[in-house]
């Protein structure tokens, strides 16, 4: 196909169909917009779980009576396991300060002596974070000797995890239903600029014209449109996001993966809309 | 002389009944023929059939090389590259001109630019309208929108142009003007298939002619 035929053919069917082809442009925007706040609250409440998950850490308790020397080759054994990010070592003093500035009193005082043990503190990498990969660690950490106990929050893993695959399930449903109602939505608004063209298709059929030939520029003209339809509903998410952050300033975003992904999802979703539309004209 | 189509026992059939039954028919290379009947006949249908918009139900078509039962639907455009139509409506775009509506003929073949300027404004000089080759189709006569019709059916140099009442909207000056470009191309070398209600226009002209009436032929 002559490149220049390819162009003045997708002119031609942007704008003769003026209307059309901007109720097309309109409904995919409508549709991207959509996606584009489900896509921004989707990735900042999975960025809020990894950030919630990253803070949960294990404690493993040690024996008083280990030398530094003890104490040195136990942190390595544990920071060289499978799973594990960092390990930090909480000595008795480390541990009566960090009691102080949790309760606001000295245990030293209360009780006389400090019975609080050394520790180590642990985060887990963050595909280790389900609950009986951590229970896994959790018994082979508390299985080394020098080691007397291992905390962390079980049920709080439990959790996150069962919510998150409910969210997951919900968020994926959606996505499902709104990408599958854009596009047949748009397939139906853009067969009213086909329907305008529709004797130029019957004409082409006549004269020998291949469906790929008669497709095309339809396709280009799709795409055009989901171009447009992209960039304006990332300037309307834009705007959106501008406001809400406007009253709720502490609030953070993660959106220039959503943007081009609306730009991107715009082209694809006009080609598809168009390969649908033009289906019927062609058989 | 060697026969360009030929139909073997065809038959087609639409839901509500009306259609054609055992159709059998040559046309040789060259040739001009009438396929008479009245409205409803069938006439229609079976120029349908031909460039294959329809497939027959029982029999089957030769159409030079092309078989209706082998054809493979990819193959369909080029088939109609070689076969050209007439309409009487005379199917022309409304939005283009005389120049762009022939030419878009050849531009689906991937022609390139030079190959079609040179050959649209030939079949314009030859079907006389090389002087109004920048008008719209709303701006020509009837007669005219159907020469240029002609013109775009006979761009691709095709060796059978079918006619399906190519007079029928046309006043019986025109109407001749018309016949007379179809039986020139065709002494060119070109076989017509012309289908018309109007008996007399096609005994005037002394060619073949077959009769259809209800779907059959009838002599």
């Amino acid at each position: 196909m002559k490149l220049w035929y390819l162009l003045r053919e997708t002119f031609s069917n942007l704008t003769k169909a003026r209307f059309s082809s901007l109720l097309s442009i309109v409904t995919m925007a409508i549709s991207l917009l959509m996606i584009g706040v489900f896509a921004v609250v989707a990735l900042n409440g999975w960025q809020l779980i990894q950030h919630i998950k990253n803070k949960i850490e294990m404690e493993a308790f040690i024996e008083d009576t280990l030398t530094p020397n003890q104490i040195y080759e136990l942190k390595q054994k544990i920071s060289k396991m499978e799973g594990v990010m960092a390990v930090a070592f909480i000595s008795k003093e480390e541990a009566r300060e960090q009691f102080q500035r949790q309760f606001g009193e000295d245990v030293f005082t209360i009780l006389g002596e400090n019975p609080l043990p050394c520790s180590f503190r642990l985060r887990v990498q963050p595909l280790f974070q389900k609950p009986r990969r951590v229970k896994i660690l959790a018994q082979k950490i508390q299985a080394l000797p020098g080691v007397t106990e291992v905390v962390y929050r079980y049920e709080l893993l439990i959790l996150i995890e069962k919510y998150l695959k409910i969210a997951l399930g919900i968020a994926l449903l959606l996505g499902l239903i709104v990408g599958v109602g854009a596009i047949l939505l748009i397939a139906n608004t853009i067969q009213l600029s086909i329907y305008s063209k529709r004797d130029a298709i019957e004409i082409m059929k006549l004269v020998g014209a291949t469906p790929s030939f008669i497709r095309r520029p339809f396709l280009l003209a799709g795409a055009f449109q989901g171009l447009v339809a992209g960039g304006v509903a990332t300037g309307i998410l834009n705007l959106l996001l501008f406001v809400i952050r406007y009253f709720v300033p502490e609030i953070q975003f993660f959106i220039q993966q959503v943007l081009l992904l609306l730009i991107v999802t715009g082209i694809m979703l006009g080609i598809v809309g168009s390969r649908l539309a033009i289906r019927r004209y062609l058989k | 002389m060697k026969a360009i189509l030929k139909l073997f026992n065809v038959s087609f059939q639409y839901p509500n009944g009306d259609g054609l039954r055992r159709i059998n028919l040559t046309v040789n290379n060259g040739e001009f023929v009438f396929l008479v009947g009245p409205s409803g006949a069938g006439k229609t249908t079976l120029l349908k059939l031909i460039y294959l918009a329809e497939f027959p139900q029982e029999g089957h078509i030769l159409l030079n090389e092309f078989n209706s039962l082998w054809i493979r639907k990819k193959d369909i455009p080029f088939l109609r590259r070689k076969i050209g139509v007439v309409f009487q409506d005379f199917k022309l775009l409304r939005d283009r001109n005389v120049f762009d509506n022939v030419a878009f003929a050849l531009e689906v073949t991937g022609a390139r630019r030079r190959r079609i300027k040179r050959r649209v404004l030939e079949v314009l000089k030859d079907v006389g309208l090389s002087h109004k080759r920048l008008k719209m189709p709303d701006e020509l006569s009837g007669g005219e929108q159907q020469r240029v019709a002609i013109a775009r059916a006979l761009v691709n140099e095709p060796f059978i142009l079918l006619a399906d009442e190519p007079t029928g909207n046309l006043d019986r000056e025109s109407a001749i003007g018309v016949l007379d470009i179809l039986t020139r191309i065709n002494t060119m070398g070109t076989a017509v298939l012309m289908a018309t209600h109007n008996y007399e226009l096609a005994q005037q002209t002394g060619q073949r002619i077959i009769r259809i009436d209800n779907g059959t032929i009838v002599s």
